[in-house]
């Protein structure tokens, strides 16, 4: 069926951004595939129609930030893993370039952001990593631009500071 | 570009950073595909099973509002047989004194539905034993009348020899609803008797009216009075 050979397309085509995008929202990579998954199961049956309008990718969005907003609030537990070799998106290199440093902060960073409440790492990974206007940000997930911007500032503002305050120890301690 | 930006651009490239090692299954359109089909059977299933108690629901009340009709009896209800030698007559001698009196009803409970057949007796246009008229009785005011009417024989504890019979003979059925067996009452006429499976009545009240009345009349150059 076509819409469905044009579904399949689709995810192939942008499934990496949503994985990475659920990766920072779930901070385990596991959990973001199964997140995607989840998602994308219930956008199939509407495909047809969502296809037809034009925005599939802001549909997707949404519901891939109702359905991680939904099990946050739905998980009173959390499963922890204890293979060493399997522990999430914290332990993973980061990348095949940069110093000791830029790890440093960069895994820094994906601890900061587990710490923010859910609806605003879903701001912070909306505005700055899929790099969506405040409006859109609003419609994705659902409230005013006001409280995207707020809620932007908010959480940006926690990163930077921690980020900042992880640099200047290091560099204390780089001193000594 | 002032202080907020540069901050901005520096989350953006550090949460670029975190993540754009990763790759997402290859095989991830065919796992949705699977799983948004078994979803998409989940939820037939349990609309199925809620439509099949819905129109449960929704034949109660039906039925409770128009207590005159049983559907669900109707459905269910016995035909008559074109002959009246096609039914299995255990017992056409009444049965000696059992001691029952008449304790127990010819009819209990509340039947749900009945099915008067009426066949030809003798002497008749129709050839005898042959089917004349019937009814099927799903007001529940019509049961009772008919049920009362049957519950007014009395068990009989003689012998008895009748010399017209048997002939111009009725069938009554009483059903309980799904899943249980129906009465069988066999109407005697001529002798004015009822026959069950365990015993033999004599037949009181009106009967012989209602019988008539729903299934027509025996066309005999004989017919006596009203029984």
């Amino acid at each position: 069926m076509d819409e469905q050979i044009g579904f399949a397309e689709f995810v192939a085509l942008r499934r990496d951004t949503w994985v990475r995008a659920a990766c920072l929202l779930t901070g385990d990579v596991h959990t973001a595939e199964d997140l995607v998954q989840t998602a994308l199961i219930r956008v199939w049956p509407r495909w047809k129609r969502v296809s037809a309008r034009g925005d599939a990718d802001a549909y997707v969005r949404a519901v891939l930030t109702n359905v991680f907003l939904t099990s946050v609030r739905k998980r009173r537990w959390r499963e922890v893993t204890t293979d060493p070799h399997d522990a999430g998106l914290l332990n993973q290199a980061p990348g095949k370039s940069g110093s000791s440093d830029e790890v440093d902060q960069r895994l820094h960073l994906l601890r900061v952001l587990s710490d923010l409440a859910p609806r605003q790492r879903a701001v912070i990974v909306l505005r700055y990593y899929l790099d969506l206007s405040e409006a859109e940000t609003a419609t994705t997930l659902g409230c005013s631009v006001g409280t995207i911007k707020s809620q932007a500032a908010k959480g940006a503002a926690k990163l930077r500071n921690s980020i900042m305050a992880a640099s200047s120890s290091k560099a204390k301690e780089d001193e000594r | 570009m002032n202080e907020t930006d540069e901050c901005d651009d520096v989350l953006h490239n550090l949460l670029h950073a975190n993540v754009d090692h990763i790759h997402a299954s290859t095989d991830l359109a065919d796992r949705v595909e699977v799983g948004a089909r078994r979803r998409r059977t989940a939820r037939r299933s349990v609309t199925g099973v809620v439509a099949l108690v819905a129109a449960g629901a929704v034949a109660g009340v039906l039925t409770a509002i128009h207590p005159g009709s049983v559907p669900t009896a109707a459905a269910q209800l016995p035909r008559c047989a074109q002959q009246l030698n096609t039914y299995l007559r255990a017992e056409r001698r009444p049965k000696p004194n059992q001691g029952l009196g008449n304790a127990k009803p010819l009819v209990p409970g509340t039947p749900v539905g009945a099915v008067v057949c009426r066949y030809a007796g003798l002497n008749e246009l129709r050839p005898e034993g042959d089917l004349a008229g019937s009814a099927t009785i799903t007001d529940k005011a019509q049961i009772s009348r008919l049920q009362s009417a049957v519950n007014k024989s009395q068990i009989f504890t003689g012998a008895m020899y009748c010399p017209f019979g048997p002939s111009d003979e009725a069938v009554m059925f009483f059903t309980y609803g799904r899943g249980t067996a129906n009465l069988e009452v066999f109407y005697d006429r001529w002798c004015g008797m009822l026959h069950t499976a365990d015993a033999s009545y004599l037949v009181r009240g009106d009967l012989y009216q209602i019988v008539t009345n729903w299934t027509g009349i025996w066309q005999h150059p004989a017919t006596p009075s009203a029984r």
